[in-house]
């Protein structure tokens, strides 16, 4: 073969050997592979440092890639923006005028909620501050529903923090590097996230399962619950403040006899425009801790 | 400098680009796209590239190396750590094992044999993350993934082919 037998004499040399080995390697690295699928199931601190320092490592040439992408689809939407300009325009003042009058009863609204809350000695909730960040990564998986932002540990982000856009939530932070972290997004079949139903105030978990809806379990099976109701986080738990927007419940089955046996949200995030994400440095209250052993053991390491 | 010397690390750096191209496709497979629903059935680059060059240059793709892209998409993507290690491992296995057939046979061939590759990796890896998670995953997003990467195959293949061209049998002469 022309290839081969215009390869390097080094390269010959050595070829055979590198068969040998190859093969020999070849069944130690299925070996290997199969250790970190059970290693990565027991969610080690040491393959958590791995996964967490490698993209740490690779997120200079994700953010330099994701770059020229994001301009791209800028454009698009600047051509496509300029052509609906007018009819834009037209949807923007009616809105304008719809929220003139949102504001004023906000207004209203707020100074009455001073004057309760100074009657009944309220504690306020700490204000949120939060860090801006980013997607760089996307998943490319099918089965996977997560992203990659550009900061970490240095910017103050950490694990457990919520992540949201200005529609609602996006998901919670999940590893954490120097410089980059990973969003699980509500939509992935490992999230579960404390929910609240604005209008009844019951409250339910948001569990993920791969697809654009999420579903709604562990919900009271007699709930008037209706096609529309907004979802918002509970708080409960204490990792995630309380009050985000998550989505709308646009599904709910009923059994015959008016138990509710399933509903969907639709998430208010536009997941094909996912840019930019506030990651929220609320303070844990009351978040579960490291069992103390695990602790122990991170300490002497 | 020793020419000889020079030469051989001229064969050594470009021996690199395959193994290099095939990270650089990792990390492009999972850009957030602005297309809408594009990002959970983005094309699998890095199959795409571990089949050409199991077929073309297995020399230039050694195991460990595979290895190596399997993790770094396992960890990019986010996906249980080792189940994108092994599927690839075991796609490059069998790509190896008919690189004699295919070789010297025409592009369509080839492309089918992809196919195949494509089916079956998809299905391991179906099969991997339905025992991972105790359920039996919905494959809808999967199987738009794998035949977008199947049509998209000859694109990246030729481009890949001129690559090797340029750069990496240039170091032989």
């Amino acid at each position: 073969m022309r290839v081969k037998d215009s390869a390097g004499s080094l390269l010959r040399l050595t070829t055979p050997l590198r068969v040998w080995s190859q093969r020999f390697a070849f069944f130690l690295l299925i070996i290997a592979a199969i250790g970190m699928i059970v290693l990565n199931r027991a969610d080690t601190a040491f393959l958590e440092r791995f996964r967490t320092s490698v993209v740490d490592t690779v997120t200079p040439a994700l953010e330099a890639f994701s770059q020229p992408v994001d301009a791209i689809g800028n454009l698009g939407d600047g051509i496509r923006n300029v052509t609906a300009l007018l009819e834009e325009n037209e949807r923007l003042r009616a809105e304008v005028a719809a929220l003139r009058r949102w504001r004023e009863e906000a207004q209203a609204l707020k100074s009455q909620n001073e004057t309760f809350r100074a009657l009944l000695n309220y504690v306020p909730d700490a204000p949120t501050r939060f860090v801006s960040a980013r997607v760089i990564a996307d998943s490319g998986s099918a089965f996977v529903r997560s992203v990659v932002v550009n900061g970490g540990a240095n910017n103050g982000i950490r694990k457990g923090q919520a992540a949201v856009n200005g529609d609602g939530l996006v998901g919670r932070v999940a590893d954490v590097g120097e410089r980059s972290a990973r969003l699980l997004l509500i939509t992935d079949l490992n999230s579960r996230i404390p929910v609240l139903l604005e209008r009844t105030r019951d409250r339910a978990i948001l569990a993920g399962d791969n697809s654009i809806k999420p579903r709604l379990v562990y919900l009271p099976s007699h709930l008037p619950i209706a096609v529309g109701d907004r979802v918002v986080t509970s708080g409960h738990g204490g990792i995630f403040p309380p009050g985000i927007p998550v989505g709308k419940v646009s599904s709910v089955r009923r059994s015959s006899d008016g138990e509710i046996t399933g509903a969907t949200v639709k998430p208010f995030v536009n997941w094909n425009r996912l840019e930019l994400v506030r990651v929220l440095q609320h303070e844990p209250s009351g978040m579960v801790e490291r069992p103390p052993d695990a602790q122990a053991a991170e300490q002497s390491q | 400098m020793n020419p000889s010397l020079m030469a051989q690390l001229d064969d050594f750096t470009r021996g690199l680009v395959p193994l290099g191209i095939t990270f650089v496709l990792v990390l492009v497979e999972t850009l957030p796209l602005p297309m809408p629903g594009m990002g959970a059935v983005a094309p699998a680059l890095s199959l795409i590239a571990l089949y050409h060059w199991a077929i073309y240059r297995p020399d230039l793709m050694p195991a460990i190396g595979v290895f190596a892209v399997g993790a770094l998409l396992d960890v990019v993507t986010g996906a249980s750590l080792g189940v994108n290690t092994l599927v690839l491992l075991i796609v490059y296995a069998m790509a190896l094992s008919q690189r004699r057939f295919l070789l010297d046979k025409p592009f369509s061939l080839i492309w089918a044999g992809f196919v195949l590759t494509a089916v079956f990796a998809g299905l391991l890896y179906w099969v991997i993350l339905s025992l991972l998670n105790n359920a039996l995953l919905n494959p809808t997003r999967l199987i738009v993934q794998l035949g977008i990467t199947v049509a998209i195959f000859p694109a990246v293949s030729w481009l890949l082919a001129r690559l090797q061209q340029a750069v990496v049998r240039d170091a032989q002469t």
